[in-house]
């Protein structure tokens, strides 16, 4: 089943980061975190997701000749530049 | 044996019983088609009400309803659609076609299938029962409070919406659950993932995202209705409520749905389109690829509806990026039907003709969405008749026009008769240019300033724009009349045929048509991507009894697989046609037509009951054994297997069930964080005995079977007993009623973990394993129940 593993785990990735970056902001903004340190803390979560994406990607490149390989591979690559894309407002738009 | 003998022996195993009997039907042949024709009158109903919308706004002189009938009569015409037509009507398609294009005889669970048809039924009825007395829900579609509140909303209609509803999203559930497991186990020998029709990859995508998307509708609609009903605060800005999260909870299923509507009617297109272009579909793994994005990436979109409610710039951008994104999956779809048509010989047969309307209306609407997905765009068209036009154009082009070459493709299937085509060219074209009409001019009516709702308007520079999407909406209809007269004509004076009329490529065809109950006479082996199949050979050889079990034993027997290598792993025993799914379902109604009319000793019982039901469910005949698949194979048989459909059922419920209780965690902390009225003046506590049901919850899970786990369970629930007896306020401020909703939470798991580790003491070893799952879940849920007071506590500490 690791195939079929492979296929979700960037885009689960993607939505841990989704909810971990969401509540970092709000719970954030809400105990009035200073800007600086909120948005340092953002990049440094955001950097963890990208990170462990580029590892999901790299297994899942291992296996692409098997089973649903080539999707796993697809799905992967399209979650991670998915992630760069939905949280660079973290690099320039207001937090609060 | 003989075929003719061997149809017969199957038709006395699998057939439904005439007469009352049919009313116990389980067969996902005679279940799908219940579903599509109850969707297809829901779907009538909706569109009268579409009509009486547009006579009212045909001009600013005319208006023949009332401020409060419109409502009712605009809430109920997108309730229907959402969620009695257009949902359903996919899930019966679903559960007639995914075991005939998987080569199985049934779904997993044939006895789910029944009683999510019937609480469809049931719970649908009641709305339209509210509409003819008048007092339908008026809230609108999506129930914003707080106009859905008591104060603002103090009738019965309301609560008709919000338990009417729920009541119907138990079938939605069931489906879930039933395409999950049957996608994944009850294929045909040798079907791996990677060679299923891609139908069935879109089914499996969609029945995730359901499993995970309706959940939070759900709670959301069991806190309104209890704040409602009993006065516990969740969403009342002066009790420490607040109403945006009834928006995220609604929105959280809301906008999934779109693309759970979407998705399917992608599937039919997926599957329509290489057939009458003679190709084989071009990109099958990237479209896999891109199906898996849509399913995520709908999940971060729920706050593109609610731009204009002030969240934080930087909020703003996830959801518009990420609404933006998904335009790219979609665009994946769309260039490979494009390269597939390109790359074969298109056929410009009927079904085709639809095609060519879905990509021209939903490209239209995709386009909208994107600007819509704009911030700064959204600002401006946000609540206006601009964005009414863009759902319609996504929703009808995304969802109608695929069902209506659904309908041309596969109706043959169903009915064993091909389409006559007098009157199929006539009813697209009058279908296309009147929703065209309609719609089109509804981008400017909005742009121009006319928000959605309002019953009458004075603006003369609306009147003419309105008028003309008026005349479209009735041309559409007939469209719509000439196309339903087109499929009766088929229906009846279509031309037979034997097998096979489009010379496609998938297992569906390989059969009788009309199907037999059995669907086949032999399950089948595939060596190769299952959407390019000589069909006509293997219905041959099927009918002669060449596959796996082709000789009838007096059961209703399937192959169960490797949910990813296809490879033959145990043979799943059906149960029988049985009246139990419609008993059940009819204890469900008194459930919730008891909290409906406020007898709430009442519910309490049928809700026993509907439990006993269940349990009596369970109660089988057959006994752990290995049996003769057929060609040499012998194979356990699902009570013998280690992986039983059911257990991997109970995963499937334990996730819908742990989305529902994250919500609910995230509606204390988002309202903690986030309401008016916080910290609150008080924070209900039992102490430090809340604690209390840790330590046995713990046990619990950690030996979830016997006497242990019974005594442990009871304490547990009598610890979370104990802390809402405690509990004082609970009317009076969010905060207590928050921790009073999720100490009701892990009651109730616990109480059922009781219940079930009672049941499971005499049970076998397959039923004690899947009660063991429930367990251990149960006892997550109370551990962090128990220890969520402190931590709320806390978070409110450090936000104040």
């Amino acid at each position: 089943m690791k195939e079929l593993a492979f296929l979700v785990a960037g885009f689960v990735l993607w939505s841990v980061a989704f909810i971990a970056i969401y509540a970092v902001q709000a719970t954030g903004c809400a105990i009035g975190l200073q800007t600086g340190l909120l948005r340092a803390i953002l990049i440094g979560v955001l950097a963890v997701f990208l990170l462990a994406g580029g590892v999901v990607l790299t297994v899942a490149m291992r296996y692409r000749a098997g089973p649903l390989g080539r999707s796993a591979v697809l799905a992967s690559g399209a979650a991670l530049i998915a992630s760069g894309l939905t949280f660079s407002g973290i690099f320039w738009a207001d937090l609060c | 044996m003989t075929p003719i003998q061997r149809h017969k022996a199957l038709e006395r195993i699998w057939g439904t019983p005439p007469g009352w009997g049919r009313l116990s039907a389980v067969n996902h042949t005679v279940i799908g088609k219940r579903f599509m024709l109850t969707a297809l009158v829901f779907f009538t109903i909706g569109g009268l009400l579409a009509m009486l919308i547009r006579i009212q706004l045909a001009s600013a002189t005319s208006p023949f309803m009332d401020a409060g009938t419109y409502a009712q009569v605009f809430t109920m015409h997108g309730t229907i659609m959402m969620f009695l037509f257009a949902i359903p009507f996919f899930e019966g398609l679903a559960m007639y076609l995914l075991p005939k294009m998987l080569g199985a005889r049934d779904m997993a669970f044939p006895r789910l299938s029944a009683y999510g048809y019937w609480c469809y039924l049931f719970g649908g009825s009641i709305l339209i029962v509210a509409l003819l007395l008048g007092v339908a829900p008026d809230a609108g579609w999506f129930m914003y409070a707080p106009l859905s509140s008591a104060t603002y909303s103090p009738g019965i209609n309301a609560d008709i919406w919000l338990l009417g509803i729920t009541f119907v999203e138990i079938s939605a559930l069931s489906a879930a659950v039933e395409m999950l497991v049957s996608i994944l186990l009850l294929r045909a020998r040798g079907m791996s993932l990677d060679r299923m029709p891609i139908f069935a990859w879109y089914m499996l995508v969609v029945a995730g995202m359901m499993l995970l998307g309706f959940p939070p509708l759900i709670l959301g609609s069991l806190l309104l209705e209890a704040e409602r009903a009993f006065g516990l605060v969740f969403f009342d800005p002066a009790r420490g409520g607040d109403p945006l999260l009834w928006q995220h909870l609604f929105w959280l299923f809301g906008h999934p749905e779109v693309y759970i509507i979407f998705l399917p009617a992608a599937g039919v297109l997926s599957t329509i389109i290489p057939v009458f272009s003679s190709q084989r579909l071009i990109g099958y793994r990237a479209i896999v690829a891109a199906i898996v994005a849509m399913g995520f990436l709908s999940f971060g979109l729920w706050v593109h509806h609610m731009y204009a409610t002030g969240i934080p710039h930087l909020s703003l951008s996830f959801f518009s990026i990420a609404s933006a994104l998904v335009a790219l999956p979609t665009a994946v779809q769309i260039f490979s039907w494009l390269g597939t048509m390109a790359a074969g010989r298109p056929r410009f047969s009927i079904p085709m003709l639809h095609v060519g309307g879905f990509m021209f209306v939903f490209v239209c609407g995709g386009l909208s969405g994107v600007m819509l997905a704009m911030v700064p765009f959204d600002l401006q068209a946000h609540d206006t008749h601009f964005v009414v036009a863009h759902l319609h154009y996504v929703l009808v082009g995304g969802f109608v026009f695929p069902m209506m070459a659904a309908a041309y493709y596969w109706l043959p299937h169903m009915t064993g008769r091909q389409p006559v085509q007098h009157l199929s060219h006539a009813a697209f074209w009058t279908v296309f240019a009147g929703f065209n009409l309609t719609f089109l001019g509804m981008h400017l009516t909005g742009l121009l300033g006319m928000t959605r709702r309002m019953h009458a308007y004075s603006d003369p520079a609306w009147e003419a724009l309105n008028f003309v999407s008026s005349m479209g909406s009735f041309l559409t209809m007939i469209g719509f009349a000439l196309l339903a007269l087109d499929l009766v004509l088929m229906i009846l004076f279509g031309k037979p045929f034997r097998r096979d009329p489009w010379r496609s490529g998938t297992l569906e065809w390989a059969m009788p048509t009309p199907p037999t109950a059995y669907a086949f006479a032999a399950i089948p082996s595939v060596s190769g991507r299952a959407d390019t199949l000589d069909v006509r050979r293997i219905g041959r050889d099927l009918a002669a009894g060449q596959g796996l079990l082709a000789t009838p034993r007096g059961e209703m027997e399937t192959l169960g697989v490797d949910p990813l290598t296809g490879e033959a792993q145990q043979i799943v025993v059906l149960p029988r046609p049985t009246f139990l799914p419609l008993i059940t379902a009819c204890a469900t109604a008194g459930v919730f037509l008891s909290l409906l009319l406020k007898v709430y000793p009442l519910a309490v019982i049928f809700a026993a009951v509907v439990l006993t039901l269940f349990l009596r469910w369970s109660r089988s005949p057959h006994r752990p054994q290995m049996m003769d698949a057929g060609e040499g194979l012998i194979l356990p048989n699902h009570l013998a297997s280690p992986s039983p459909p059911s257990l991997w059922a109970m995963r499937f419920v334990i996730a819908a069930d742990a989305t529902a209780f994250a919500s609910l965690l995230f509606g204390a902390g988002f309202l903690g964080i986030s309401a008016p009225g916080w910290p609150p003046p008080f924070w209900p506590s039992a102490g430090w005995m809340a604690l209390f049901p840790i330590l046995p919850a713990l046990v619990a899970g950690a030996i979830p079977r016997g006497v242990v786990t019974v005594v442990a369970q009871a304490m547990v629930l009598a610890g979370f007993s104990l802390i809402l007896w405690k509990m004082e306020g609970i009317t009076e401020h969010a905060a207590a009623s928050s921790l009073a909703a999720v100490a009701i939470f892990a009651a109730v798991h616990t109480a059922i973990g009781l219940v079930m580790a009672c049941w499971a003491m005499r049970r076998d070893d397959t039923d004690r394993r899947i009660v063991s799952l429930w367990q251990r879940y149960a006892a997550l849920v109370a551990i962090l129940s128990a220890v969520f007071p402190f931590a709320l506590r806390l978070l409110v500490g450090g936000v104040a």
